[in-house]
């Protein structure tokens, strides 16, 4: 604890009564430094696991790509498949230098370097900023000598100093697999960039929006309408890279034919970010966003008064906005379902590479659709749980459940709650996916495969929604412990190949149970245990509820 | 209308000077052209039902808010562009008291203290003790009143000259509160200016040498308790065999009832300071079987200046 000495000075530092001058004018940036200082011993812990456990998939994909492809004749192989196929491109982002070990590493790290890494660039930024002022802790320090503009300054270079860190560990992570070092620290340094870009978005959703919450919904909702385009573009072979920050991090070619550009432009889109954020926050009022809250009703109706409908009351802004971005995803990959058929018409041999049935080529894209729509929902369900852990850390449970209503029907109501809107939601992505494949393909025959596909994926998101629940109804400290179920079914959904996960690895993931449907077949003994297992866990989250204190309230 | 019962002949420039405060959220007005001058080396206190200003404009005084108009200066700074230097002067300790989980409460006082700049450790150990707070306790731990004590013992371990201190006591027990009144107290003593918004009256009562009342974003009086009580009416009660005729008319006294009661009939009136010594000269004239004269209390008088649109002292002159 003696870190604290750092964040307080001696008082021998100079009178502080000295009467400010004209010179003391504006001082917005005053405390900067103790702002960074404060963040860095209160959130030490998020700043260093986050960039450990980046670099450390970083290391895993240069790990399992070195593995997979150290021989030439590997590596040929994967320029004429993944390289071609419209998904992976889709999904990846474009290939360069597929010939070379360096290009098939940063191939493989581009889907979760496009959505993982700038997610959690973004969610440090908010961490840092919004979310201390919505605690109340802003408001203290800026009633000090603390300026308007030292919180965000401060947190910005510290979650900066916590990406350069990513940075400087993935060259060496790329370096430990022997690639050519000054490819790795170029790609290093353009990841590094890519994520001070999504940093610029965090800072500024914070600067915008009056939550934390909301501010977190606005980024992850620009994150997505950016590599949903970028797919789009990718995918359909347009020629507009350059459209997205995302298609600029692939021009970088950092192991062929390097490329300054990318970086001037992820450098100056960064800046411009972080000025906008900077000018929001000199103009508004502490505690507030640009938008003012409109009044709401003042009579609570009879629909609000159950448990049911509170609970619909507290998450159906979460839910409705959940439910569009399904849908747009989803309409988005439907859109790109031929690309695959095409790939398939020209090389009819492709379709055995990829393990398959290729008598139906479009339901590669399929397939992948519904594990993507399966984990957004999975998504859903793990939000809706940290959610409810929410409402009884602020007391609210206990304030809602001193009423006529007792622990286990809430609880039960509330687990039943998320499980549908879980359900909504992979029902949605499915639809949507097959309203984009008709609009594609110009049939509507199809119509219904991707509904199929992604609720074949229900008892798994169910069985996710139970463990969440398990956890929770144990202790409220471990309920974030289910993002790391989701986080790891992310990873076994997108890397498991990549990573050359070992088989009872991917078998702790929900979603895996289910198999790649309907490219392969529907597990249906597999998706019967996990309902029975989700049942069974729901039954025991209930048991454990009952005998444990409230966290407050 | 607002009735300004400023004594004034301060030789010192006011602390803080506001006039016509609006301050608007959304469709909602929270500052509706509020006016207040606080002069140095005083108690004032900050009062007002919920919802009526008081943080707002504490908050507008810390620049944390933007004015939509009037003007607002601290030392003669504008809180607003000048914040940091406005804040070197003063310590704010806010209602609902918000802390660094991971710290412990030692920790957070001398980050608060330090941020502020003129922290005394001295003092700030003996607060400790006064206050009974356990420094090394994760601030996660504390209950409400424990964090407001945090607050309490940064700010007032400062020599700031300004203390802005916005329902500080709402979460303290009575002894905690009799701790505070003396805080405040030698606060005072050492020539510090304090801005106390409560809702506590007997803290008010004991600690301040003037106050202004907040109702609907604007003050509607501003005086010592002396002067606000000057402009309030006593009530008068007597029982007499006939009614008193000659009491209605005078000026400044007001009839409320005239009811039949076993010996006669008993009348209520109101009195504004300036009619009592007449009506009681008419009073005791009468051959009176019973006489009350009561002042208002204070609960009484808040209640009065909360709730009221239409001011006592306007109604008697009627």
């Amino acid at each position: 604890m003696s870190t604290l000495g750092s964040l307080v000075p001696g008082t021998a530092s100079g009178p502080a009564s000295a009467r400010p001058g004209p010179a003391s004018r504006g001082r917005r940036w005053t405390g900067t430094g103790r702002m960074a200082r404060l963040e860095l011993r209160t959130g030490w812990i998020g700043l260093t696991v986050w960039p450990l456990a980046m670099a450390g998939l970083v290391w895993a994909t240069a790990a399992g790509a070195r593995g997979l492809y150290l021989q030439p004749a590997a590596r040929a192989v994967y320029g004429a498949t993944v390289g071609v196929d419209p998904a992976s491109i889709a999904f990846n982002g474009r290939g360069y230098d597929l010939g070379t070990l360096g290009g098939i590493t940063v191939n493989e790290v581009g889907f979760f370097g496009l959505l993982f890494l700038p997610v959690v660039a973004a969610h440090l930024a908010i961490r840092h900023t919004r979310a201390q002022e919505d605690s109340g802790r802003t408001e203290l320090v800026t009633a000090a000598r603390v300026g308007r503009s030292a919180p965000l300054a401060g947190a910005a270079l510290v979650v900066a100093l916590a990406l350069v860190l990513t940075g400087l560990l993935s060259a060496l992570a790329l370096m430990a697999n022997r690639l050519p070092l000054a490819g790795s620290v170029y790609y290093a340094a353009a990841l590094v960039l890519h994520m001070i870009v999504y940093l610029g978005v965090g800072l500024l959703a914070g600067q915008v929006s009056q939550t934390a919450r909301s501010a977190h919904g606005l980024a992850l909702g620009a994150i997505g309408a950016v590599y949903l385009v970028r797919a789009l573009i990718d995918g359909r072979s347009w020629d507009a890279t350059w459209a997205t920050p995302m298609g600029w991090l692939a021009q970088v070619r950092p192991y062929g034919d390097l490329r300054i550009w990318p970086y001037v432009a992820l450098a100056a889109l960064a800046c411009l970010l972080c000025l906008a954020a900077v000018v929001v926050c000199g103009r508004r009022d502490l505690g507030a966003g640009l938008v003012t809250p409109r009044p709401g009703p003042a009579v609570g109706t009879r629909r609000l008064t159950g448990p049911v409908g509170l609970l619909w009351r507290i998450t159906r802004g979460t839910a409705y906005v959940w439910g569009a971005g399904t849908v747009t995803w989803g309409f988005a990959l439907g859109l790109l379902s031929q690309e695959t058929s095409r790939m398939f018409d020209t090389n009819p041999g492709l379709a055995k590479a990829f393990g398959g049935d290729a008598s139906q080529p479009e339901q590669l894209m399929t397939s992948v659709a519904a594990v993507l729509v399966a984990l957004l929902s999975s998504a859903v369900a793990v939000q809706g749980m940290a959610r409810l852990g929410g409402e009884e850390a602020s007391g609210r449970l206990g304030l809602a459940i001193a009423g006529r209503f007792g622990r286990t029907r809430w609880w039960l109501s509330a687990v039943g709650l998320l499980a549908g809107q879980a359900g909504c939601v992979l029902g949605l992505g499915g639809l949507g996916y097959d309203l984009g494949a008709a609009l594609a393909s110009g049939r509507v025959g199809t119509i219904g495969r991707g509904l199929t596909a992604c609720m074949e994926y229900a008892p798994a998101v169910v069985l996710t929604a139970a463990i969440s629940a398990l956890l929770l109804s144990a202790s409220l400290r471990i309920v974030a412990g289910a993002w790391a179920v989701f986080l790891w079914s992310a990873v076994v959904a997108m890397l498991a190949d990549t990573l050359r996960l070992p088989a009872w690895s991917r078998d702790l993931s929900p979603l895996h149970h289910i198999g790649r449907v309907p490219f392969q077949a529907f597990d249906g003994r597999g998706a019967a245990v996990m309902a029975g297992l989700a049942l069974v866990g729901i039954a025991g989250s209930v048991l454990l509820l009952r005998r444990r204190d409230l966290a407050a309230g | 209308m607002r009735q300004s019962l400023s004594a004034g002949g301060s030789a010192e420039q006011p602390l803080i000077v506001a006039s016509g405060l609006v301050k608007r959220f959304g469709s909602t007005t929270a500052l509706d052209g509020l006016d207040l001058e606080l002069d140095a080396h005083q108690v004032h206190g900050f009062l007002g039902p919920n919802g009526a200003g008081k943080s707002t404009t504490i908050r507008a005084m810390l620049g944390q808010l933007r004015l939509d108009a009037g003007r607002l200066t601290l030392f003669g700074l504008d809180p607003w562009a000048q914040a940091v230097a406005v804040h070197e002067r003063l310590a704010y300790v806010p209602g609902d008291v918000a802390l660094w989980p991971g710290l412990t409460g030692g920790e957070c006082i001398d980050l608060l203290g330090s941020l502020q700049g003129r922290f005394d450790h001295r003092r700030r150990d003996e607060l400790l003790e006064r206050f009974d707070l356990d420094p090394t306790k994760r601030t996660r731990t504390y209950s409400k009143g424990n964090r407001q004590k945090v607050a309490l013992i940064a700010a007032l371990s400062t020599d700031a000259e300004l203390l802005l201190l916005d329902e500080p006591t709402s979460g303290l027990d009575p002894l905690m509160e009799s701790q505070f009144q003396s805080c405040v107290r030698e606060a005072k003593e050492r020539g510090q200016t304090v801005l106390l918004s409560s809702h506590i009256l007997g803290e008010v009562e004991a600690l301040c040498d003037r106050m202004s009342i907040v109702r609907r974003g604007r003050v509607v009086r501003t005086g010592t308790l002396q002067e606000l009580r000057e402009h309030t009416l006593t009530s008068i009660s007597v029982s007499t065999p006939q009614p008193i005729t000659q009491l209605r008319g005078l000026p400044g006294v007001t009839v409320v009832s005239e009811r039949p009661s076993p010996g006669g009939v008993r009348t209520l009136a109101k009195v504004t300071p300036a009619g009592l010594p007449r009506a009681v000269q008419v009073v005791s004239a009468e051959p009176m079987s019973a006489l009350t004269v009561q002042p208002p209390s204070l609960d009484e008088l808040f209640l009065d200046l909360y709730r009221d649109d239409a001011p006592a002292v306007a109604q008697a002159a009627r």
